[in-house]
């Protein structure tokens, strides 16, 4: 049924559109991305420090328990 | 260049601002104190005297923000004339836009730098991040409008490269953080500087070469933020807040810029970056642990910022720069739900505050950030221990010592407690009235309508935020509690257009809000009646939440919240608004044979 529909108009506007997304391929080969790379070094901005902050915390913890140990002791 | 501020300067400021800041907090804590231990001292009469210190401190610090910004004020430096040496990279991220809107503001753009004969140092980069592929094609189709409009076919016939850039990402890793770096790593050699927008960001061809010129002529500089003015506003709730935002914010952030100096802030958009030093500093790791507070960094921008000062870049605010323009939510929803994502990116700088070598203001930087969050959640809780200290408040002892003979009457101190509202109600309006003083004085006030039209708005503007506030507390402690109990927000896209809402959708988003203004009003008739006074202004908004979210999103027109860009249509914005119907008007007679043949 599609094909006697099919007018002579209407065939000129499909190949129009083929023409276009075709054309518009075309411009979105040339419009990629220009290719000058650069490198970006990853930041550091937590590991180390966490685990100072990590190591010193421990520390501090360990000193206020154990230092419960002997006021207890000498209560 | 008038808009640095010598180091000096720039301490002084920032001493000034923390003592005058903490000394008020301070003052008023201790009033409070005396107010409240006046029937003899309870541990909750500590907690709530710690709680108006914070507070207080918090809006006076924006206060001494708003005074500082008035003496700093000088008139914008004459545009610099220095040739322009440099290549400019203008990037345009998109993740789930109006294809049509955005390459049409890339167009407007391009036609303001070619009114000052400066293509030629300037490229044009869409870096989409539209996971939709129908939106992605729609992307595709409209950038052919973006490639005729340009006459670039012209340009390509005679041999000169391109200027209008477009690509996709399937995936969108790192989010705009990810999407900007992509380019970097893969284009950015090509270019000295690079500008980088939102997708409904609009700037003036006049301010970006100025931009350049102040990039060009400090070789320190890293990052030369703008101060952009909302535009399109429509509705109440979204012209309220661009009448905020051009009358108040150039001198908040002339005030911010002073104390900031060469650590300045990043805002994500409408800035300009050193390719070198953005390439060499700003590369974002993943935060170990998942989200909220792991995984990609949401508010990229300030961590951005902070790692170029580490790096020993400057990073400059010049709020002097105008014709920077960006679009603002329409209704209280949207902007809620982008501030949803905005908690949940500060309240992830608390992973963040403490990485090695940054600068103390950095670090400052996203203290204030977390603070401006979580401030609501000291506002709700000196509430509930103020119903709390009154509901459980000792009856007063007329007779304490046994056989007394005459009566021992408490003394009042509820001066005291007055006189610290009223400073914390000053500390808010004062700044406004100030600036309204500034700009009649210096007679910026003509640019919003004159005096009386000025004024007009600034009191229409402390009403509706005054009956906004409480309903905003209500989601920033709702989005608080979310991020601390685990929940991410994800990135939904922004949301554009007139943003009228129904009544319906007012409801569903603001109906729990309406049970606490209830719950609140019922527990202080039930346990603290005295105070019912002064919980009604909180109560009330929140009682009627969905009416004020309802209304605030109808349409707004007249004289009032009248800003200079609606008083006069700045020539980018009118380029934007006739491209995009001449856009429009052509793709609608194309498709109409289309839809012929398929109907």
């Amino acid at each position: 049924m599609d094909a006697p529909m099919t007018t002579q108009r209407s065939g000129a506007l499909m190949s129009d559109i083929s023409v276009g997304e075709s054309r518009t391929a075309l411009i979105l080969r040339d419009v990629a991305l220009p290719d000058a790379p650069m490198v970006m070094p990853q930041q550091v901005i937590e590991m180390a420090h966490i685990a100072v902050t990590e190591t010193k915390l421990r520390r501090f913890l360990a000193g206020v328990i154990q230092s419960f140990g002997p006021a207890a002791r000498g209560r | 260049m008038n808009t640095k501020t010598s180091p000096g300067g720039v301490l002084s400021a920032r001493v000034f601002a923390l003592v005058v800041s903490i000394g008020l907090g301070a003052g008023a804590a201790a009033l409070f104190l005396q107010f409240g231990a006046a029937d003899g001292y309870q541990w909750v009469d500590g907690v709530r005297s710690a709680l108006v210190f914070i507070t207080t401190f918090w809006l006076a610090w924006g206060a001494v923000q708003s005074v500082e910004g008035l003496v700093a004020s000088r008139r914008p430096a004459p545009p610099m004339t220095t040739p322009i040496t440099t290549r400019t990279a203008i990037l345009m991220p998109v993740y789930n836009e109006d294809p049509a809107a955005v390459f049409a503001r890339v167009a407007a753009m391009d036609e303001a730098i070619a009114r000052h004969g400066l293509t030629e140092h300037f490229d044009f980069a869409i870096l989409s991040d539209t996971q939709n592929d129908q939106l992605g094609a729609e992307e595709e189709r409209w950038f052919v409008h973006l490639w005729d409009d340009r006459a670039q076919d012209a340009r390509k016939a005679q041999g000169k490269a391109v200027r209008f850039f477009y690509r996709r990402r399937r995936r969108n890793t790192g989010r705009k953080a990810g999407n900007i770096q992509d380019f970097f790593e893969t284009s950015g050699a090509n270019y000295d500087f690079a500008l980088i927008l939102d997708a409904d960001s609009l700037m003036d061809g006049a301010t970006m070469a100025e931009m350049v010129r102040r990039m060009q002529a400090d070789p320190k500089l890293g990052l030369l933020q703008t101060l952009p003015r909302i535009i399109n506003a429509h509705s109440r709730f979204g012209r309220a807040m661009q009448f905020a935002a051009g009358f108040y914010s150039p001198v908040f952030a002339q005030g911010q810029a002073a104390m900031q100096g060469s650590t300045g802030a990043f805002w994500g958009h409408n800035a300009l970056v050193r390719v070198r030093a953005f390439a060499e500093s700003c590369a974002l790791p993943e935060l170990s642990g998942p989200p909220p507070f792991g995984g990609h960094i949401l508010s990229h921008d300030y961590v951005e910022a902070a790692l170029l000062a580490r790096a020993g870049w400057s990073v400059r605010v010049d709020p002097d720069l105008d014709g920077s323009f960006e679009e603002g939510p329409e209704n209280m929803i949207d902007f809620a739900k982008r501030d949803r994502r905005w908690c949940q990116g500060n309240l992830q700088h608390i992973r963040v505050i403490s990485a090695p070598g940054l600068k103390a203001w950095s670090r400052f930087a996203f203290f204030q950030g977390i603070l401006s969050y979580i401030a609501p959640l000291f506002w709700m809780m000196f509430l509930a221990s103020n119903l709390y200290a009154t509901a459980t408040a000792p009856e007063p002892d007329f007779f304490p010592e046994p056989f007394q003979l005459f009566p021992v009457f408490p003394s009042d101190q509820t001066s005291k407690a007055v006189g610290v509202a009223v400073g914390v109600f000053g500390l808010l309006v004062l700044p406004k009235v100030l600036i309204l003083l500034d700009a009649v004085l210096r007679g910026r006030v003509a640019q919003f309508g004159g005096a009386v039209i000025a004024m007009r708005g600034m009191l229409r503007e402390l009403l509706l935020s005054s009956i906004n506030a409480p309903i905003m507390l209500m989601w920033q402690t709702r989005a608080v509690l979310q991020v601390l109990s685990g929940r991410d927000g994800g990135w939904p896209a922004q949301t554009r257009g007139d943003g009228r809402l129904t009544l319906i959708e007012a409801f569903a988003a603001g109906w729990w809000i309406q049970l606490w203004g209830i719950g609140v009003i019922f527990l202080t008739h039930v346990f603290a009646s005295d105070l019912m006074l002064w919980v009604l202004p909180i109560g009330i908004p929140l009682l009627l939440a969905p009416l004020v979210i309802w209304l605030s999103s109808h349409p707004s027109d007249g004289p009032v919240f009248l800003t200079p860009e609606e008083a006069a249509l700045p020539q980018v914005v009118a380029d934007h608004q006739r491209i995009m119907g001449k856009w429009l008007d052509r793709s609608a007679a194309s498709l109409a044979p289309a839809a012929q043949i398929s109907a």
